[in-house]
């Protein structure tokens, strides 16, 4: 990007970065969709672009299901292969929490293509996850479980020659449900920095994104194999409308959350990448029919969408409500008012800010993306960062620096008042049983003082005070020599000065903190939609559904699945 | 067993804090030891040498003064805290400064501190005690420390005008290391008193679980 065009397309009357204050707290976090720029969309347009080949050249599997199968993608310089392991697994044991022993079935991507031995050794730990242990050839470790309300479901209409039932595929939306994708160095895998010069994995997450959408491809294989086996002869394959409505499901929960604060570099990278795409947008003087009749188009598919988003969730089920309502005001706005001649993109916008929910306001950034990939798909390349970059403290920099960048980048943290117990209600911590990031009530549970770092707010109202208690000329490597308790801290501080969307600017340990409105930006960047609250504190979600399938990629529009389309 | 250097770095990280370091200089631990086994130093070892003398007395290991010598309250310095100082004073280092140390507890720890410092100053600093040598310049480093294991001695560290680039600096390719189960075993002790003990209410309460979530 070049900062002086972004600089004049920010000097327009009225149209500049959305700041973050604006941007960056839980509420609009909690209420982010998917866009153009998610990992997702940006694996899917690799894999068109660059004609990636796929292949199943293992396929071991019993009647019911059980057995080994190698999935592999070719792209123009390597291979990867999916291994899946598919297990007998005891419903009483099927369990999405991360602290669960068994699964439906297991995965790794691996690195090339695996020999037998390779199979062999995988087969030893990959079914165990976090009891095993894979290599540098490998670079992610997954597992799922199937949906009980759909997979039989499919299988037994499959076996008995019929299409399976289009309400309960859109009630459900997936026929397995990873419950853990792990990558960059978990249970042994390579490292991210391993792979971090190949081209195909500059975006983030993309190593995980590609596990995930070849799973996708083995659960709707899966069903057609249990029934084709079941019924010989009769069994019918589902057809490609329907495949296209599966997507693979996710649980997410609260060991989540603290990985966007544990690496601010990257938050803020992913904020700028979405922001800058926005305000690009914006910034354009005019449309054309072509692009006011697509984005019509995409306002009719949100309301599909909105009115398949399904969930129990009391909170997020009443922001549905209200979004199916906004989308009408807006389309209603539009027909009325029609496009602006004069930066339309910005007049939508503008009006989405002031009329509309924030749950449809964010909507409205995915939906102003989406129709303008020429302006916006080069920003992927500013996901890419090096988080060692600014580890360093330089200790030359003053005190009064410091100061300094608190008041521009941490005023922020100052509004939340720590006396009051409510505010520092909770604390992070890794429970000792399955070393997962849980939370505490401070006030009412032992282990406070085994906190995990990340309550940024409460801590920087502690820097401040030591700060303010020393001349300004001081050098940080005398302060820090002296107040060590705060160098954890004052390294972030430092890496704000150029990194501003760099911290969540909220109270992360407030008695009324939800941690799904961080899951959900997560999430959000990732691709993934039909968010389904089952507590504040872990969410379902779909990931690709409505995406092309493997065999589809060469031959169609890669970039039109984020909303369901019309004539479903 | 074979470690990631994730997991090397999040574990370090983890046993320095559970040893009572400050979660800031734990960090700093954790990007050492990948930085050295990114060369190839065997790094476990150091590392739970200064793990274990911490875990007994590590405020009185911390480094106190400034100027020509630095000294500790027991005599034993942490090699990450007095590197994180050397660090940290970098810009403020001057040419032809003799430093004078109280003994080290596994000097080969100070190595990523020297380089970084070296890398920041610009200048060319010389580590030495008997039992050998770091030579940091212009981020690259050499080591040479045969007499590792030797007990702590006295150190001095020099300043010079920074010169050519260093030759023969081993690269940074290492991507895992191999270590001893035992040595992995103690070092995720260390970081096990991270961990918070679960209670009755913490299994159903912590993670949201309650819910029936196998549908």
């Amino acid at each position: 990007m070049s900062q002086r065009r972004e600089e004049a397309l920010a000097s327009r009357p009225g149209i500049a970065l959305r700041s973050p204050d604006e941007v960056a707290s839980l509420a609009v976090m909690g209420a982010a969709h998917q866009h153009r720029l998610s990992f997702m969309r940006i694996l899917l347009r690799r894999l068109k672009r660059e004609g990636w080949r796929f292949a199943r050249p293992v396929w071991q599997l019993d009647g019911d299901g059980y057995g080994t199968a190698v999935y592999s993608a070719a792209g123009p310089r390597r291979s990867y292969s999916l291994v899946a392991f598919s297990h007998y697994l005891d419903p009483e044991k099927r369990s999405d929490r991360v602290i669960a022993t068994a699964w439906d079935a297991t995965f790794t991507l691996f690195d090339g293509v695996p020999s037998r031995s390779d199979i062999e050794r995988l087969r030893a730990n990959v079914p165990l996850q976090e009891a095993g242990r894979v290599s540098g050839k490998e670079l992610s470790v997954s597992r799922t479980n199937r949906s009980v309300r759909l997979f039989d479901h499919v299988v037994e209409r499959l076996s008995n020659g019929l299409q399976p039932d289009e309400t309960l595929i859109d009630e459900v939306g997936y026929l397995m449900r990873t419950t853990a994708v792990y990558g960059s160095g978990k249970l042994g895998a390579a490292d991210y920095e391993a792979v971090a010069d190949r081209e195909e994995f500059q975006s983030p997450f993309q190593v995980e994104m590609l596990s995930v959408y070849l799973i996708r491809q083995f659960s709707l294989d899966l069903v057609e194999h249990i029934a084709a086996a079941r019924a010989p002869g009769q069994a019918v394959r589902m057809v490609p409308r329907l495949r296209r409505r599966f997507g693979v499901g996710n649980s997410t929960g609260l060991g989540m959350a603290p990985f966007l604060v544990n690496h601010p570099m990257l938050l803020n990278a992913w904020f700028t990448v979405r922001e800058t795409a926005l305000m690009r947008v914006r910034a354009r003087p005019s449309a054309d029919a072509t692009e006011r009749e697509a984005f019509t188009k995409l306002l009719a598919r949100s309301l599909r969408g909105a009115r398949h988003w399904r969930t129990q969730d009391q909170v997020q089920r009443a922001r549905i409500d209200v979004l199916e309502r906004d989308i009408e005001r807006l389309s209603f706005y539009l027909a009325e008012e029609g496009f602006a001649e004069s930066y339309p993109w910005n007049g939508i916008y503008l009006w989405a800010a002031r009329a509309l929910s924030l749950e449809a306001r964010e909507l409205v950034v995915s939906l102003l993306i989406e129709g303008q990939g020429a302006s916006v798909d080069d920003l992927e390349s500013l996901y890419r960062v090096n988080e060692t970059d600014g580890f360093r403290i330089d200790g030359a920099r003053t005190v009064g620096d410091v100061l300094a960048l608190l008041d521009r980048n941490y005023h922020w943290a100052d509004a939340h008042d720590f006396n009051n117990p409510a505010n520092a209600a909770r604390f992070w911590y890794v429970s000792e049983e399955k070393l997962e990031p849980r939370l505490g009530e401070r006030w009412e549970e032992e282990g406070a003082a085994l906190e995990q770092p990340i309550a940024i707010a409460r801590d920087v109202q502690a820097l401040r005070d030591a700060l303010a208690e020393w001349p300004t000329a001081e050098s940080l490597a005398a302060f820090l020599l002296a107040h060590p308790v705060h160098r954890h801290v004052m390294r972030r501080v430092l890496l704000s000065e150029h990194a501003p969307y760099a911290e969540i600017r909220d109270n992360i340990i407030s008695a009324a903190m939800r941690p799904i409105d961080i899951l959900r930006f997560k999430l959000s960047f990732f691709g993934a939609t039909r968010f389904d609250p089952r507590s504040d504190r872990w969410t379902r979600i779909t990931m690709f559904q409505h995406a092309p399938l493997m065999e589809e990629i060469a031959s169609t529009d890669v970039d039109d699945w984020f909303l369901p389309p019309l004539e479903t | 067993m074979i470690v990631s250097m994730n997991e090397l770095d999040s574990m370090t990280r983890k046993a320095f804090r559970g040893a009572g370091y400050h979660w800031g200089e734990a960090e700093e631990a954790g990007k050492a030891a990948t930085w050295l086994a990114r060369r190839g130093h065997d790094v476990l070892a150091p590392l739970l040498r200064v793990l274990e003398e911490a875990h007994a007395r590590l405020p009185a290991m911390r480094p106190l003064g400034e100027g020509q010598c630095v000294r500790s309250e027991s005599g034993l310095l942490c090699p990450v805290l007095a590197g994180i100082a050397i660090s940290d004073g970098a810009g403020e280092m001057q040419v032809g400064v003799t430093t004078r140390y109280d003994p080290l507890c596994s000097p080969l720890l100070l190595a990523p501190f020297l380089a970084a410092a070296a890398g920041a100053a610009p200048l060319r600093l010389v580590f030495s005690d008997t039992s050998g040598s770091i030579e940091a310049c212009g981020n690259q480093c050499t080591v040479n420390l045969p007499h590792g294991a030797a007990d702590p001695c006295f150190g001095v560290l020099q300043t010079f005008a920074a010169a050519r680039p260093l030759q023969n600096t081993p690269s940074s390719s290492a991507r895992v290391i191999s270590v001893l189960p035992e040595q992995w075993e103690s070092l995720s002790a260390f970081g096990a008193r991270t961990y918070v003990p679960a209670t009755a209410h913490s299994r159903l309460s912590g993670a949201g679980a309650g819910l029936q979530d196998g549908d």
